[in-house]
């Protein structure tokens, strides 16, 4: 197994397969900062020119592109308030407010770090899986998806800022909207008013542009000034470092986002929004510096961003043992595979093993070089957030509209979005929160699915399974540990005042 | 190369005359005027799936053969999916019939929606034009290797439905296995809500459910290691990998099950194929499926596909048209009333 370990790594080690993962990765930057555009965009537009490559330079192209992606979809998120991808979603609750106190860099900073360090937790946890991966694939089944998912859907809850009622109701609407469309089960068409554009669901992007964007762009231009309400003063440098040691410093929060991100990479089908939404949800609630989620918690931007790079290497596992993807871009992925040669499936645990190190080494590898490219150019990026409003405003505009209408190719998105943008104006101005209404559009086809098909096939009492009980316990554990913990603290000084 | 000219211009200069006696119009334009008028043309390939996806890759090998045979043409692939590919396959259909708008899809997926009375549907396959089908692969039922059915004698004895996991109703799958379950004596119990076949056939490795109806190729590794278990073929021969697992043809016991199981394995032999809008001029539509014929029989275009490791299987436009009524007259007695009752009962 060293063996194989060493000779991927001196496969991924040339200049040729670098300067490809180089290549890949700026591709990625630029697909997943413009929304819209998605990691499954760059792969495909990557594909072509992988026939005929050595398999190891293909995948150092192709996952530098994957991981880049992850990475680039925050900068929007950060900056104006919109995730270049869904994936980053998240990360705009903290990252943005963090903008406004003009400390961009900071939190980009603190998102390129996080990224980084959560991708090699993925790493890590996917080297150790390799001898049991197919065990612990055998092992989960629907039931456990569908508990993972609806704790995300508690979620709603955390999230809900001042009002439990507005926050029910929130989340409530982003249901309803996520019931829009075939119904998964029987294929009837649901809320869809005769549109075929309705069939597959609303798509997030225009979802996302609607409720984050416009409002945003509209309190900036009834305002004024720009998206940092402090001027621009002296380097960003320090700002930079400073998001670094806020990292390291807040290494809790950041080893419960890479494993948040681990688990749910490991069950395909959830995918990295899920992940991303998770891993903030479960940092509201344990984080020591809760009550300042949203207005710029630097735990918030760990979170979120650590999880969906630290998915990776779980989404990597059933692509590499069983060969079926982990998630649509992985499924890309293993096209590629077979293009360049490689059989993915159970070989690649046997004969295969050089590989999937190799494998294994490129997202290390790609994780540290795209934030370190990501660090360089903090400091120009977050120049835009002190930029005027009436340079700033239409440029936002225009890229999400535009981001809006790429996501599917469908003009409808564009109508979608503009009229979403006034229901999360008059969900801002009347104080209702926005997260959780994301979260329901996210995860109420998902708990839908799983819960069905639980019950089809292991009936009403399908939580008792062993896994699922394990489960459940872990999670009761996670979120009721720092309550009773901080309880006690309470308690315990109570008493010596 | 400086021959093949020769011989077109021979061939242009000789039938000048004929042109004189009767107007194009009526005898239909000859191939150097078809190639005079798509030239600097645009055409749009619509591809009703996703970008980096099976019929994705198979669109963009085959595009760039597009312009190396009709010299000065522009072509772009544009991927239209949404309501299961059925906006692409309407957006073709109700194209103008220029030969400007072609499409890729899979001719198993439009038979079952138009049988399925699905609504939205706008397309009459009879009216539709085929230039060809460019690949076929075998479909398998597959059984989970840690469930108790592990043989196609076993689903008989089963004594049970026998669970099958699906990502939808719609899918061609579901409507196949349900259909041979009828006439080979066995019941299917659909399991559908997986995010994709990718999830179902996780579901099946893990014996969540019992089995999954797949595309042999795609999980070959799986049968080699004995995760999952071909346990039926459709197709007209044994797969050549699969030289163990019977084709459902010869697993027919009577003859109205032969015809159900030929029928059935026509239309996933129609499967993957590039089709045009109907009412196209026949001088065109003739154009445009020679053009198929050269590109699929180009030496190049073969050993580029042989690299990207995608099979290439041609069958000639007027074969998959000929396929296809077939299929529709077969099927519109026997085969369509089974599928209005399997999408009834699954609501």
């Amino acid at each position: 197994m060293i063996d194989a370990a060493l000779e991927g790594m001196a496969m991924l080690f040339t200049i040729k397969s670098m300067l490809f993962m180089f290549l890949g990765i700026s591709v990625g930057m630029v697909f997943g900062a413009i929304p819209g555009l998605s990691g499954q965009t760059a792969l495909a537009v990557l594909l072509p020119f992988v026939l005929g490559m050595e398999p190891v330079t293909a995948m150092a192209l192709l996952l530098g592109a994957h991981v880049a992606v992850e990475y680039a979809g925050s900068i929007s998120a950060i900056l104006i308030n919109t995730p270049g991808t869904g994936q980053a979603i998240a990360t705009c609750w903290d990252g943005y407010p963090m903008a406004q106190k003009g400390e961009a860099a900071r939190a980009l900073s603190i998102s390129a770090t996080s990224s980084a360090l959560g991708g090699l937790f993925g790493f890590v946890v996917l080297v150790a899986f390799i001898p049991i991966m197919k065990i612990t694939l055998m092992a989960l089944a629907s039931p456990e998806y569908f508990i993972t998912a609806f704790v995300g859907l508690a979620f709603i809850v955390v999230l809900g800022g001042g009002s439990l009622i507005k926050a029910l109701i929130s989340g409530g609407i982003g249901l309803m909207i996520a019931f829009i469309g075939l119904d998964p089960m029987t294929s009837v068409p649901r809320f869809t008013f005769g549109q075929l554009y309705l069939w597959d669901g609303i798509s997030l992007i225009p979802i996302v542009v609607g409720l984050f964007a416009f409002p945003e762009v509209a309190m900036l231009m009834a305002k004024g000034g720009s998206i940092s309400r402090i001027e621009l003063k002296g380097s960003q440098w320090g700002l930079i470092w400073q998001g670094i040691k806020d990292t390291f410093q807040h290494w809790g929060i950041l080893l419960q986002g890479s494993a948040v991100g681990a688990v749910i990479g490991v069950l395909p089908g959830l995918g990295g929004t899920v992940a991303n939404l998770a891993a903030y949800g479960l940092a509201a609630n344990t984080s020591k510096e809760k009550d300042q989620f949203g207005q710029g918690a630097v735990d918030g931007i760990i979170a979120p961003e650590s999880a969906n790079n630290s998915k990776e290497g779980g989404d990597l596992i059933p692509t590499i043992a069983l060969g079926i993807p982990g998630g649509a871009g992985m499924a890309i992925l293993l096209g590629a595979f077979v293009m360049v040669g490689l059989t993915p499936g159970p070989d690649m645990l046997t004969t295969g093993l050089k590989y999937t190190f190799a494998i294994a080494w490129i997202l290390a590898v790609a994780n540290l070089l795209t934030t370190a490219i990501g660090l360089l150019f903090c400091a120009p990026i977050a120049r835009l957030s002190f930029l005027p409003v009436y340079v700033l405003a239409p440029t936002i505009m225009a890229v999400c509209l535009v981001g809006a209408y790429l996501d599917g190719n469908e003009i409808e998105n564009v109508f979608l979005a503009v009229g979403l943008g006034f229901l999360g104006y008059m969900m801002r101005r009347t104080g209702y929160p926005r997260a959780p209404l994301i979260i329901g559009v996210v995860l109420g086809g998902i708990v839908e699915r799983y819960l069905h098909m639980s019950l089809k096939l292991y009936g009403g009492l399908f939580f008792l399974r062993p896994i699922s009980m394990f489960l459940i316990a872990i999670i009761v554990l996670t979120i009721a540990a720092p309550v009773i913990y901080r309880k006690r603290m309470k308690a315990a000084a109570g008493v010596t005042r | 190369m400086k021959l093949k000219r020769f011989f077109l211009f021979f061939v242009a200069v000789s039938l000048l005359p004929l042109s004189m006696v009767y107007p194009p119009s009526l005898w239909g334009q000859t191939e150097a005027e078809q190639l005079k008028w798509y030239h600097d043309k645009t055409i749009n390939l619509i591809v009703p799936h996703g970008a980096g996806g099976g019929f994705d890759i198979y669109a963009r090998l085959v595009a760039p053969f597009f312009k190396k045979h009709i010299p000065g043409v522009n072509i772009i692939v544009q991927n239209i999916t949404g309501a299961g590919g059925l906006r692409g396959r309407n957006q073709v259909y109700t194209a103008r019939p220029d030969g400007l708008t072609i499409g890729f899809t899979t001719g198993a997926g439009m038979i079952f929606s138009v049988w399925s009375g699905l609504e939205g549907v706008q397309f009459d396959l009879r009216k539709m034009n085929y230039l060809g089908r460019i690949a076929y692969e075998s479909q398998v039922l597959a059984l989970s290797n840690r469930g108790p059915l592990k043989s196609f004698q076993d689903l008989k004895k089963a004594g049970r439905p026998i669970k099958l996991g699906f990502s939808g109703v719609g899918s061609d799958d579901y409507y196949t296995t349900a259909i041979i379950a009828s006439y080979f004596g066995y019941k299917t119990d659909p399991i559908t809500g997986y995010s994709g076949s990718r999830e179902a056939n996780l579901a099946a490795v893990r014996g969540e459910v019992d089995g999954v109806q797949v595309q042999a190729s795609s999980l070959m590794p799986l049968f080699k290691s004995g995760d999952l278990i071909p346990v039926l073929t459709l197709a007209y021969k044994r797969d050549p990998e699969l030289p163990n697992v019977p084709t459902a043809i010869e697993l027919a016991e009577t003859p109205e099950a032969r015809e159900i199981a030929l029928a059935m394995t026509n239309i996933f032999v129609v499967d993957r194929l590039f089709f045009a809008p109907p009412d196209i001029a026949p001088s065109r539509l003739n154009f445009l499926r020679r053009t198929f014929d050269k590109i699929v029989d180009d030496r190049e275009f073969l050993e580029y596909a042989n690299k990207a490791k995608r099979p290439v299987d041609p069958l000639k436009g007027e074969e998959v048209e000929r396929l296809v009524r077939e299929i529709l007259k077969v099927g519109e007695q026997k085969i369509q009333p089974l599928v209005r009752e399997i999408a009834k009962q699954a609501r």
